[in-house]
């Protein structure tokens, strides 16, 4: 409840911060005395508000349904090759298309969800292991394999004009995100958390060995690979636009896990909120602090890193060797 | 007499990928209200009948029969509300309280996509009383030691309400006070019409509490039967391959290792 109305305080207020007029702080009133900040207000920051919030938001489920699927609590949504995919795409189009943002994004997603099929086609051949280990392993091998394509774009990219954009995307950021943007990922993004929201409970079964979800009754492979493939979609859309942003989906599901309970049934409305709040407030910062925009994910990185190093040295991860 | 409520005939069962079958021909009968111990060495195929009984795996050849019906037959959710599994160790990768880890016990009893209700929660409390922990609800399970883990397991299978308890090597990593504590409750929850089978391949933790035993070496059933006609020198020597001894002390059957006869010459 706190934290929902947090939420709705935070998406208020990052309305009016900003540097314009004056630096940080716009009062509401020149709502209705300026035409310019009006325009501001409504198509820029408000669209970029919520595709912050929805960011974090499923950057931080997803990070907490992987987690749970693959019983580790080191798994972040980009692995399984989703986020050097995506960032694979993003480069190739910047190299040969040019740097449009709508084709951008659309040669990310192509490739984030490529790198998720890839990882899922391996994962089937290995003939070794069970069905986490394997997906780990094709996980990172597929994301290697991705980032060497991206090396290597980056070294054959111009670096006067096309590697500033592609370094810039890699750091992440959502400084180019308009109305169209936003509503170009609502159709997947929306009904992926919603989906994975009702599955919450269903999610703490499927966290436990395959034998013991079995017993329990359900279909532990094939209710897994739904999940996962609605947890992926919704990063996939997300990173689409806003390029890497890192740490959301691995540290705030720690944070939601020991704040609220392990049982997902609380863990994941939680995360969603958190996560939004979190990507929010850092994105406020990303655009306020300097009269340059600070790529997001350097921000979320290094706040999210200071943060994981707090939680493992004064506390247990909520987790166990 | 009564019915069987589980009957295996000539269950025959391959993992995909092996040479010999892990199961051949085996055949017994399961009657309600029984303790019923899965007697045998290390990879006799005790786990694997266990997960054909729980409908995890399918055999290739003969049948297992629910009620008279083939598990096929019966709806997961069905044999999932029937057959109650505490497998043998369960690792456990977030800090899920006591309550909240007996309380998913409760997810055959739930709708798809439902989340849990005051009566599923009453179920839990149940089970943590019957097993005395009503004290640890609060405590993360990854806190438990190994006794009460075994016990929150055991609460989990009995907050799913099934007929039949599977468990396997429920009493192979506890200590003897512990075992004792799991191998009562097994045999209080048979004399309240609870179906219970496990597996094991300790004799003592079979002589203490089954009234019928099966004994299996290499896939196949060598006996099956009432404790008292089974449970001899003899039928556990061909189980285990070495020559063994059983005494009877106070009525109940103990092992002994024979060490005379074919102690190897150094």
């Amino acid at each position: 409840m706190l934290l929902i109305l947090a939420v709705l305080l935070g998406l208020g207020a990052s309305l009016f911060i900003g540097r314009y007029p004056a630096p940080f702080w716009m009062p509401p009133s020149s709502l209705r005395t300026d035409a310019l900040a009006h325009q501001l207000v409504f198509n820029l920051r408000l669209p970029r508000i919520l595709a912050a919030f929805l960011l974090g938001a499923s950057l931080a489920a997803s990070g907490l349904v992987m987690q749970m699927l693959f019983r580790n609590p080191l798994v972040e949504p980009g692995f399984l090759g989703v986020s050097q995919g995506a960032a694979f795409g993003a480069a190739l189009c910047i190299l040969f298309i040019g740097v449009s943002p709508l084709w951008i994004q659309a040669s990310a997603a192509f490739f984030a969800l490529l790198g998720l099929l890839f990882s899922y086609t391996l994962a089937e051949h290995l003939r070794y292991g069970g069905w986490v280990l394997r997906m780990v392993l094709a996980g990172i091998a597929v994301s290697a394999l991705f980032a060497s394509g991206v090396g290597l774009l980056e070294y054959l990219a111009d670096p006067l004009t096309q590697l500033p954009e592609i370094t810039f995307w890699l750091l992440g950021g959502l400084w180019g995100t308009r109305w169209q943007n936003l509503l170009s990922i609502l159709p997947v993004v929306l009904p992926a958390l919603a989906a994975l929201f009702l599955a919450r409970w269903r999610l703490n079964v499927l966290s436990l060995a395959d034998e013991t979800a079995f017993s329990l009754g359900t279909a532990p492979a094939r209710e897994r690979t739904l999940l996962l493939v609605l947890s992926v979609a919704a990063t996939a859309s997300v990173i689409s636009i806003a390029g890497m942003v890192g740490w959301v989906g691995l540290i705030v599901p720690h944070v939601s896990r020991r704040l609220f309970s392990a049982n997902t049934q609380h863990a994941l409305p939680a995360a969603m909120l958190l996560g939004g709040l979190f990507t929010l407030l850092c994105d406020d910062l990303a655009r306020t602090l300097m009269a340059g925009e600070i790529p997001l994910g350097i921000i979320t990185s290094l706040i999210g890193a200071l943060i994981f190093a707090i939680l493992m040295t004064t506390q247990r991860l909520g987790m166990s060797r | 007499m009564n019915a069987a409520l589980l009957s295996l005939q000539e269950v025959c069962f391959r993992y995909p990928d092996a040479r010999t079958p892990a199961l051949e021909g085996v055949t017994f009968d399961v009657r309600p209200g029984t303790v019923n111990a899965i007697l045998g060495a290390n990879g006799a195929g005790k786990s694997t009948l266990l997960h054909l009984m729980l409908g995890r795996y399918t055999p290739q050849r003969g049948q297992i029969l629910l009620q008279d019906r083939p598990l096929r037959a019966h709806s997961r959710r069905t044999l999932s509300r029937t057959l109650g599994l505490v497998p043998q160790r369960e690792h456990v990768p977030f800090d899920y309280r006591v309550l909240e880890y007996v309380l998913l016990g409760r997810t055959p009893h739930l709708g798809f996509l439902a989340t849990p209700k005051r009566a599923d929660l009453h179920a839990a409390w149940d089970a943590l009383r019957q097993l005395g922990l009503e004290s640890l609800w609060d405590r993360p399970v990854t806190t438990l030691s190994g006794g009460e883990h075994q016990l929150a397991l055991v609460a989990r299978a009995l907050a799913q309400s099934p007929q039949i308890l599977l468990l396997d090597e429920p009493t192979s990593h506890l200590d003897l006070a512990n075992k004792k504590r799991v191998l009562e409750i097994m045999r209080a929850l048979a004399d309240r019409q609870m179906t219970v089978i496990y597996t094991t391949h300790d004799p003592e933790s079979a002589s203490a509490i089954a009234d019928n035993v099966i004994l299996m070496r290499e896939g196949r059933v060598l006996r099956h039967g009432p404790l008292g006609e089974i449970f001899n020198a003899e039928n556990l020597s061909e189980t285990y391959g070495t020559l063994l001894d059983v005494a009877q002390i106070d009525g109940q059957k103990v092992i002994l290792l024979n060490l005379k006869h074919d102690a190897p010459q150094i």
